[in-house]
């Protein structure tokens, strides 16, 4: 397996996301769209790592794992709004929510 | 040993004062307060005493540096020569004895403290007036005895009349002081120092004496007669005297310490030691305004119904008569009147307090004041003299020789010693000494102005006599003209009569010791007087000038009268000219008749005073009127000073102001107009068309904000991919 | 560093006064006093430091500031700042607790506006370069604005704006003459703004500063900056209005130290740096040589004439000292040892009396709630303590021996008169006004019969007593001890009048 793999792996997962992100009608799903944009990030970090970097180097893995971090926050931030946006307005479907509409 | 005695005479006041200070301002003040008062005037007048004997033949000023700026240097200290330790003995003694009589006079004020504490006050500042070496320290004291005035004839200052007199008081020896100040200018910017005498460097007498020239006598001769002005003020002579009469509103000790024997004293003390810069000239004026105030006050005193106001023109009167003597050259008759003076009058006074106080037990000060609530009319001057309180007006007394025997007797003693009655009353000696020494300077210089002044003198000295005497009618003979008050009246405590009785005793030349040691007073020398060309230059006259001695106690002239030593009074016969002979005889005369023609008008009632007063109704107005000097001020000067005022007040606010605020407007209205016009439709026309434009656009672009999220992240993911076929970059 | 300290203590104490609560008003005022004390307790130990008898500045520091322009933070002392540095830090406690009951809103910007005042009036009396001396005239003016803008009177805008716009008027023909001066002063690069500096220059043969036509246009445009601020006629109709509508403290900071500026300037700028200008004005050969003379006597004369008119117990008391300073303005006009030290003495001596007299207003007005003089009447029974205060005050206005108003005054018209006779003369009639005005107003306030409308005012509290006895205490000391003061300067003065000597022989 060469780098070209993981980068095309990466790329489907990247393009899957952005999908999900711009179609979904449902805040969930957005957020896992966001969760796959992410991971292919992660991937792409980890792959240049081991392939691009001396192997002593693990910088790449650090990102990843901080990225991996990052993102569980992330989803309980997202989470907790979405909670409220609910409360809010009593749906979480994104396209209803346009109070900031000009 | 000297200034341990000055240290102690001028502080023992200065530090009753500080106390009664302090417990005023800690509100800690108890009710015997007197005493201290009292005993640091006994304490000074004891010191004095010793200081008599301790005084050098040629003294030398005791002096500190006070400021010294570059080359220049301003001295303080105190010089004691035999006239300074008269004039402290003098002060202590009237001081003391004043401070004893107002224990009883003044018992029962609601400010009885206070009045003690500015006794205290008065008497240091006046103690350092006599004592100062320098006119810088007697200008400091001039202002502080001024100031002591000004708070004790204001210490009734509930009553308006009171309250008008002390301001007029303050303001008119001001104005003399200011002339006082200029003259003080002229020396000091001539010689550089304001030192009398010869310290560390060469005082102002010695600096005179190098002076010579017509233009150097001319300038000595203005700045004499300024730094008399200082003593015109003072002292009450014409025209600065209008305050004097006033001042008797305030309490009667007061009269006598403050307005009769020491302060108004003090400007005879200030020309006597400005003697040896006196040119012929500012000696002339000095002489003119002894003499018309001499006259003109004593005229006034004639028509008098105030007790307290016959004794303030009196003392006005005399105070002319010492001026006329120093004037004159007399240096000793000037300084022996004012010491003769400082008793007889202050007896006068306190007799006069003592006849008020007597009439007073049933009302006292504070039912008054609040009875006299007339107009308040707050003028800067206010004049208020006209109403007499009925406890002064001698129309009410009548009689009280039984009621107050011992005050009848004093202040007849004081009464014969004003009106020059021979022989054996003081006044007499030391009056005749200054007509002699008028008729000899007339006779000696052959000068019709001096011959005119001797005879203004003489008239003045008997009608001196005339109204003395009739207040003596008025008050203690006949017949008692106010039953009422009369039933009341009684003869005064211990407290008011000792004090009577000392000065009656001082007002009698064999108890009176200090003048009469032989040589004890020098005059110092005049440099600039000049006789003029015509003067019968009588041999010898320059010592005789010099060397005045009181021959009538034993001792006599130096020169010529070593035979004359057996001292009896017919001695005072000067051995030189017949001037003072001739001076006597007329003074005996003049007083003779003024007191027949008073005792004919006002005991006898051999003629009616109103039936004369009405046959010369205008100079009779004249007298009443006092010369209209009051009307003038008031309707003159001090109406133009406050009209004066107003109109600058006026420009200020008007005229001054109103360019500032005009300019102000100026800019406002017109430069901001044209500004403001420009702004609206260029500056402020640009700035709008672009708030338009960005308005109208806004409103446009506002559109694009839908809210919906996923519309932007549409918009950002088709720009991203925008980016990437545009720039190629895969 | 000592008198960096001295000058930038009140400046921490208004970033700590700013980071205190709003609602704790008295740990306000306490911190602001304790900060207006440190200042006073450095300013005494400095006056008691100070060396007489040396001519150079002491406790210097000199640091580079805007090295750009040559700009340095030079302060320094010497006697007569030191004497007024001493006025400025006695008044700071003084009107902090003046302040204490009288300020009902924002007590907390008024004290740190105050603080910011104190540091601005001490920097400008130690200030040695021509640009820190500015920026300090300035500082002060700004807290002025607002503290009578703000905390004044019904008609404080005005006077407020009236008061800004004067000051700035004159200060921008000062900015100009002083800009000249850098301008002036060398090449570039060797320009400075260094006073010291400036002064040598100014006084060498030959230097483009040392050139009459220049000294007289840069002395005229000092000159008119200072004059607003002295203030000198006709420049002075915003001191009758801002001491009307001014809080009784800032009052006794305009009276006491705010005036005091403009004739410190002169003194420190105008005289020293301006020799060759001075004379022009001074020399008493024509009217131009007559002219400051001129001035000063119509200060004196016009400003007691309006004050004899007034009905307003504040505005009388603003006249009157526009009258003062008349005498101050004569002295400085003789240019001899007598006159110029009695003008910094009068300085001096205004700063304390008049602070008393505005703060004596203060407490009537406190009570009373107006100032009409002819309102009063007959308080001297009700108010004995009141009374004889305010009579220790007026009579050390007027100029009474034994008070230290006299001292000055006497010496200012000795070293005057041996310039200008007539005028000095002439200025006299300014004593008898003087004693009038006084006099006449105590007697509508204090004596009398009592106003009934009186009958139960209070009499002054320890507070007030507290904040007048230390500047009474003063009056007296030095009415009997004036050397303690003029010893302080008299060595600056001789300096200073050394180069108007030259100018007297050459007459």
């Amino acid at each position: 397996m060469t780098l070209q793999h993981y980068l095309v792996i990466s790329a489907i997962l990247f393009s899957l996301g952005i999908f999900a992100v711009l179609t979904r009608r449902n805040a969930i799903s957005i957020l896992m769209g966001i969760e796959l944009i992410l991971n292919s990030c992660n991937l792409n970090f980890v792959a240049f790592s081991r392939f691009v970097t001396p192997p002593e180097n693990i910088d790449g893995q650090i990102i990843a794992i901080f990225g991996i971090v990052l993102a569980a926050a992330e989803a309980a931030v997202f989470l907790a709004i979405i909670l409220a946006i609910y409360r809010e307005f009593g749906s979480i479907r994104p396209d209803e929510v346009d109070t900031l509409k000009g | 040993m000297v200034v341990l005695l000055i240290s102690i005479i001028l502080l023992a006041p200065l530090t009753a004062f500080a106390i009664h200070a302090l417990l005023g301002l800690a509100k800690q003040g108890f009710p015997r307060q007197d005493i201290l008062s009292t005993f640091a005037m006994l304490v000074a007048f004891i010191c004095s005493i010793l200081l008599f004997w301790q005084i050098a033949p040629d003294p030398k000023p005791h002096t500190i540096d006070w400021i010294s700026l570059g080359s220049i240097t301003f001295s303080m200290g105190f010089y004691l020569d035999s006239v300074t330790v008269i004039m402290l003995i003098v002060v202590t003694l009237v001081s003391s004895l004043v401070h004893i009589f107002s224990i009883g006079y003044m018992h029962g004020d609601p400010r009885y403290p206070r009045f003690f504490a500015f006794l205290s006050l008065f008497s240091f500042s006046m103690l350092f007036l006599v004592v100062s070496d320098n006119l810088l320290g007697i200008y400091i004291g001039w202002e502080l005895v001024g100031l002591c005035s000004y708070l004790l004839i204001g210490f009734w200052f509930e009553k308006d009349s009171a309250a008008d007199a002390c301001k007029k008081a303050f303001l008119t020896t001001r104005v003399g002081d200011v002339g006082m100040f200029v003259g003080m200018m002229m020396l000091f910017t001539r010689f550089k120092t304001l030192s009398l005498y010869d310290g560390a460097d060469a005082g102002i007498f010695t600096l005179v004496e190098g002076l010579s020239g017509t233009g150097d006598m001319i300038w000595l001769s203005i700045a004499g007669v300024l730094i008399f002005c200082g003593a015109v003020g003072k002292s009450a002579q014409v025209p600065l005297h209008t305050w004097l009469p006033d001042a008797m509103e305030g309490p009667t000790p007061v009269s006598a310490l403050i307005h009769a024997a020491t302060m108004v004293a003090a400007g005879v003390y200030l020309t006597a030691r400005m003697f040896p810069i006196l040119t012929t000239s500012s000696s002339l004026v000095i002489a003119y305004v002894g003499g018309i105030t001499a006259i003109v006050a004593a005229t006034i005193a004639i028509v008098r119904f105030d007790i307290k106001r016959v004794l303030a023109y009196s003392t006005v009167s005399q105070l002319g008569f010492m001026m006329l003597a120093i004037g004159v050259g007399s240096y000793v008759a000037g300084l022996f009147h004012l010491t003769t003076h400082a008793f007889f009058k202050a007896l006068l006074f306190l007799g006069s307090g003592s006849v008020i106080h007597a009439f007073h037990a049933m009302h006292s000060h504070h039912d008054e004041e609040h009875s006299d609530d007339g107009e308040h009319d707050h003028g800067l001057i206010h004049e208020h003299g006209s109403e007499i309180p009925p406890d002064q007006d001698m129309r009410n007394m009548g009689g009280l020789r039984r009621k107050m025997p011992l005050t009848f007797i004093t202040m007849l003693i004081a009464t014969l010693s004003i009106s020059g009655v021979p022989f054996i009353f003081s006044g007499f000696w030391s009056k005749d000494k200054i007509l002699g020494g008028v008729l000899e300077r007339a006779m000696e210089w052959n000068s019709i102005h001096h011959y005119i002044l001797f005879v203004v003198a003489l008239i003045a000295a008997g009608i001196t006599a005339f109204y003395m005497f009739r207040l003596i009618f008025m008050t203690f003979f006949g017949v008692p003209q106010n039953q009422e008050m009369h039933e009341m009246a009684h003869e005064s405590p211990w407290v008011m009569t000792v004090p009577l009785l000392v000065l009656a005793f001082l007002s009698i030349p064999v108890v009176n010791p200090l003048w009469f040691n032989k040589d004890y007073v020098k005059p110092p020398e005049q440099h600039h007087i000049h006789a003029p060309e015509h003067a019968q230059v009588l041999p010898d006259s320059k010592t005789r000038n010099s060397d005045f001695s009181f021959a009538f106690l034993g001792v006599s002239d130096a020169h010529a009268a070593e035979g004359e030593e057996d001292g009896h009074a017919a001695d005072a016969h000067h051995a030189h000219s017949p001037a003072h002979s001739i001076a006597m005889i007329l003074s005996i005369i003049v007083a003779g008749v003024g007191i027949l023609l008073s005792w004919l008008f006002y005991h006898k009632r051999r003629f009616s005073a109103e039936a004369v007063s009405t046959a010369f109704r205008p100079v009779y107005n004249l007298f009443w009127n006092k010369y209209y000097f009051d009307e003038f001020y008031d309707g003159v000067l001090v109406a133009l000073t406050v009209w004066k005022s107003r109109l600058f007040a006026q420009f200020d606010g008007s005229i001054v102001d109103g360019i500032v605020n005009g300019v102000g407007t100026v800019t406002r209205d017109v430069f901001a107009a044209f500004t403001g016009f420009f702004d609206n439709s260029v500056v402020d026309g640009l700035v709008n068309r672009i708030a338009e434009i960005t308005w109208a656009a806004g409103g446009r672009i506002r559109r694009l904000q839908t809210g919906a999220i996923q519309t932007y992240l549409f918009v950002v993911v088709g720009g991203i991919v925008l980016i990437i076929l545009i720039f190629r970059v895969l | 560093m000592l008198l960096s300290l001295m000058i930038f203590v009140p400046l921490l104490g208004m970033v700590v006064v700013l980071l205190l609560p709003r609602e704790s008003e008295e740990l306000i005022k306490r911190v602001t006093l304790l900060f207006t004390f440190i200042p006073l307790i450095l300013a005494v130990y400095l006056f008691i430091a100070y060396d007489r008898s040396s001519i150079s500045s002491q406790y210097m520091v000199n640091i580079s500031w805007i090295e750009k322009f040559n700009i340095n933070y030079h302060v320094g002392i010497d006697g007569l700042s030191v004497t007024l540095i001493l006025l400025t830090a006695l008044l700071g406690p003084i009107c902090v607790i003046a302040s204490w009951r009288n300020i009902e809103k924002g007590i907390k910007a008024y004290m740190a506006l105050f603080l910011m005042l104190e540091t601005g009036m001490l920097g400008f009396f130690a200030a040695l370069d021509l640009f820190l001396f500015y920026v300090f005239f300035e500082l002060t003016l700004l807290p002025m604005y607002f503290l009578i803008g703000v905390w004044g009177g019904p008609r404080r805008e005005y006077a407020a704006i009236k008061f800004f716009l004067y000051t700035l008027f004159g200060s921008v023909l000062m900015l100009v003459a002083m800009i000249a001066v850098y301008l002036t002063s060398g090449d570039p690069g060797s320009r400075t703004f260094d006073i010291p500096t400036l002064i040598t220059l100014a006084s060498t043969e030959g230097h483009a500063l040392n050139d009459l036509n220049f000294q007289i246009w840069v002395f005229l445009g000092f000159f008119i900056g200072f004059a607003v601020k002295v203030p000198i006629f006709p420049f002075h109709t915003w001191l009758p209005d801002a001491h009307v509508e001014a809080p009784t403290a800032i009052s006794v900071i305009l009276a006491g130290v705010l005036l005091k500026m403009g004739t410190y300037g002169l003194v420190r700028i105008n005289m020293a740096m301006f020799p060759l200008g001075l004379d022009r004005f001074t020399n008493g050969s024509d009217f131009w040589g007559y002219s400051l003379a001129l001035l000063g006597f119509i200060n004196i004369v016009y400003g007691s004439f309006c004050a004899l008119a007034q009905t307003d117990f504040k505005k009388l008391v603003a006249y009157s000292s526009i009258g003062h300073m008349g005498f101050v303005i004569l002295g400085l006009a003789a240019r001899n040892d007598t006159g110029v030290s009695g003008a910094i003495l009068q300085m001096f001596n205004h700063g304390v009396i008049s602070a008393m007299l505005f703060l004596l207003v203060g407490v009537l007005y406190d009570r009373a709630h107006h100032r009409e003089i002819n309102g009063f009447g007959g308080l001297g029974n009700k108010m004995p303590i009141y009374t004889g205060i305010t009579t220790l005050a007026f009579m050390a206005s007027l100029g009474l021996p034994g008070l230290s108003g006299f001292v000055g005054e006497a010496l200012a018209l000795l070293g005057a008169y041996a310039k200008y006779k007539t005028l000095t003369i002439l200025s006299t009639i300014g004593i008898v006004i003087g004693a009038a005005y006084f006099l006449w107003t105590l007697q509508r306030v204090f004596l009398g019969a009592l106003n009934p409308d009186y009958e139960d005012i209070p009499e002054i509290n320890g507070r007030e007593i507290l904040t007048l006895v230390p500047l009474g205490i003063l009056t007296i000391v030095l009415g009997v001890f004036p050397h303690i003061v003029i010893d302080m300067f008299s060595v600056s003065v001789t300096e200073l009048t050394k180069v108007m000597g030259t100018f007297e022989a050459n007459l």
